[in-house]
C-alpha cells in the first residue's frame, strides 16, 4: 500500500508541479497511513532522484535512459508500472500537464482505475481521498471507488515542500530492457526551447 | 486485429469522436440526483475540437484521399443533432451511442463504450477527437481509447495530416514534430482555418438521412460496464456555477 507522484523534469530541473506534487501526495501519505513513493523517469535524471527524499518522498525509483523524451509517452507508462506494481499503489499523483494526463490515461485503463483529472485540490473525508476539479462551469468534488486511483492536478494549487537534508529513503534504479524503452511515436523534429505547462 | 495493412484498395477508415457540450451561452443545469450536467438539451453545441477534428478528415479527402469518414457520438438529444450536422459536413456514417443505461459514464465507462463501437465499426485505421472538451475538460479520453485500442496516441496535435502508413502533427506547447503508423488516434488541438459550415446541398442530401443508434446491449456490454454504475469515480457534491457575470456597459 503506497501513495506515488510521477515526477517531471525540464531538463535537468524538477517542474513548479512536481514540487507541488510533493505536498500534496506527503499529505495523503500521512493522512492514510502509508509510504510516499516517487517515479522519475528521464534522461539524465539520476541526479535528481534524491532531491525528491529531502522533499518529502520514503522512496524514489529512477529510470533514466538517454531514448526517453517526455513526448515519447509510451515508453513512461510501461516503466511507471514496473516501478510501482511490487509497492502495491493505491493512489498516484501526476502533473495535469501533456505527459502527465497520457500516462495517467493510459494507467487508468491498464489498472481499471478511476481518474480525475485537472485537479485543483485533494483532501482526505472519512479516510478516502476526494478530488476538486473544475467541471461543467461549475466546481465538482469526486471521490475514486477503484483500488488504484489516479488523479492530475493543475498547477499553483499547492505550496512547495521544504527541504530536508536530515530526511531518509530509498533510491532503486530500474532495469531497463531495450525492448522497454521502445515509442511507436517517432520524433521527426524537436524545438528546443519551447516548454508546455498545457 | 482492428487495424489493416496500408497497402490496401479499400478507403481510409477514420473515426471521429464527437462530444455534445452545453452551450456556454446557455445557462447550464444539473441533476441533483445523478450530481450530473443535465445533457437533454437540443441546444447543445458539438465541442469546437472535436469539429476541428472532423475537419481534419474531411480536408484530407478534400485532398484526394480515399477515406471512409464515421462520426461516432454517445449521449442525448444533442447528440443526434451533432451527427446530422457532421452528415451535413460530408461524414459518411453516424452513430449514435443511445441508452439510459451509458448515462453517467465516467472516462473509464466512456472509454469502455467508445472503445466497443469502434470495433463494432471494424477495420478502423484513425480515431480523431478533439483534444479537450469545452464542459468536463478532462484531456485524457483520447490517451485512453489509445490504450484501450493497444494503438499509438498523439495528443495535443497540430497541424495533423496523413499520407501513405503515417500520422504527423505538430504537438502543442512544444512544437515538437511527431509521426506514427496507423493504426492511431490523434486529439487534435488546432487547425488553421478552423472548421466548415454544413453547405446547403449538404444539409439537403443528408436532410432524411438519419444516425444509426447503437444501444448498450448493441456494444456487447454488461449494464455494470457502462453508465454510473460501471464507473470508478463518484461526483460527491457539484457547485455549479453562478452563471455569467452580470455587468452594465455606460458610455
Amino acid at each position: 500500500m503506497s501513495v506515488w507522484i510521477l515526477a517531471e523534469l525540464e531538463g535537468s530541473l524538477p517542474t513548479g508541479l512536481t514540487f507541488e506534487l510533493l505536498t500534496a501526495g506527503r499529505m495523503l501519505a500521512d493522512g492514510l497511513g502509508q509510504p510516499l513513493g516517487a517515479v522519475v523517469i528521464g534522461s539524465g535524471v539520476t541526479p535528481f532522484a534524491g532531491q525528491l527524499v529531502s522533499l518529502g518522498a520514503d522512496r524514489v525509483v529512477v529510470a533514466d535512459h538517454p531514448s526517453l523524451h517526455p513526448d515519447l509517452s509510451e515508453p513512461y507508462v510501461d516503466l511507471a508500472t514496473q516501478a510501482m506494481a511490487p509497492f502495491g499503489p493505491t493512489h498516484l499523483l501526476a502533473g495535469h500537464t501533456p505527459l502527465g494526463v497520457e500516462v495517467a490515461g493510459r494507467l487508468a485503463v491498464r489498472a481499471q482505475a478511476g481518474l480525475v483529472t485537472a485537479c485543483t485540490g485533494l483532501g482526505l473525508a472519512g479516510g478516502a481521498v476526494v478530488a476538486e476539479r473544475p467541471s461543467d462551469g461549475g466546481l465538482a468534488r469526486i471521490g475514486v471507488t477503484s483500488p488504484l486511483a489516479i488523479f492530475t492536478l493543475q498547477p499553483g494549487h499547492h505550496a512547495w515542500p521544504s527541504a530536508n537534508a536530515e530526511r531518509s529513503g530509498e533510491v532503486m534504479a530500474l532495469e531497463l530492457p531495450a525492448e522497454g524503452l521502445i515509442s511507436r511515436i517517432q520524433l521527426l523534429e524537436s524545438m528546443p526551447g519551447e516548454q508546455s505547462d498545457r | 486485429m482492428i487495424g489493416r495493412s496500408p497497402i490496401s484498395e479499400v478507403p481510409v477508415r477514420v473515426v471521429v469522436c464527437l462530444k455534445p457540450v452545453p452551450d456556454p451561452r446557455e445557462p447550464w443545469r444539473f441533476d441533483p440526483v445523478r450530481q450530473t450536467l443535465v445533457r437533454d438539451s437540443s441546444e447543445g453545441i458539438l465541442n469546437p475540437q472535436d469539429d476541428l477534428a472532423l475537419e481534419a478528415a474531411l480536408r484530407w479527402r478534400d485532398a484526394g484521399l480515399d477515406l471512409d469518414c464515421w462520426a461516432l457520438t454517445m449521449g442525448a438529444q444533442s447528440a443526434r443533432d451533432i451527427l446530422k450536422r457532421a452528415l451535413a459536413k460530408g461524414a459518411d456514417h453516424a452513430v449514435w451511442l443511445h441508452d439510459p443505461d451509458l448515462a453517467g459514464s465516467d472516462l473509464l465507462a466512456t472509454t469502455r463504450a467508445l472503445t466497443a463501437a469502434i470495433r463494432r465499426i471494424g477495420v478502423v485505421d484513425l480515431v480523431l477527437m478533439g483534444d479537450r472538451s469545452l464542459d468536463a475538460g478532462t484531456g485524457a479520453l483520447g490517451a485512453m481509447l489509445a490504450e484501450a485500442l493497444g494503438w499509438p496516441h498523439l495528443a495535443g496535435a497540430e497541424a495533423v495530416s496523413v499520407s501513405a502508413d503515417r500520422l504527423t502533427a505538430t504537438r502543442q506547447g512544444t512544437r515538437d514534430r511527431l509521426q506514427c503508423a496507423w493504426p492511431a488516434v490523434a486529439s487534435v488541438a488546432a487547425l488553421a482555418g478552423g472548421p466548415r459550415l454544413p453547405s446547403f446541398t449538404g444539409i439537403m442530401a443528408t436532410a432524411k438521412k438519419e444516425p444509426v443508434t447503437w444501444t448498450r446491449a448493441d456494444l456487447g456490454l454488461a449494464p455494470e460496464e457502462v453508465g454510473l454504475g460501471g464507473s470508478a469515480t463518484r461526483v460527491i457534491e457539484r457547485m455549479p456555477s453562478p452563471g455569467p457575470a452580470q455587468g452594465e456597459v455606460s458610455a
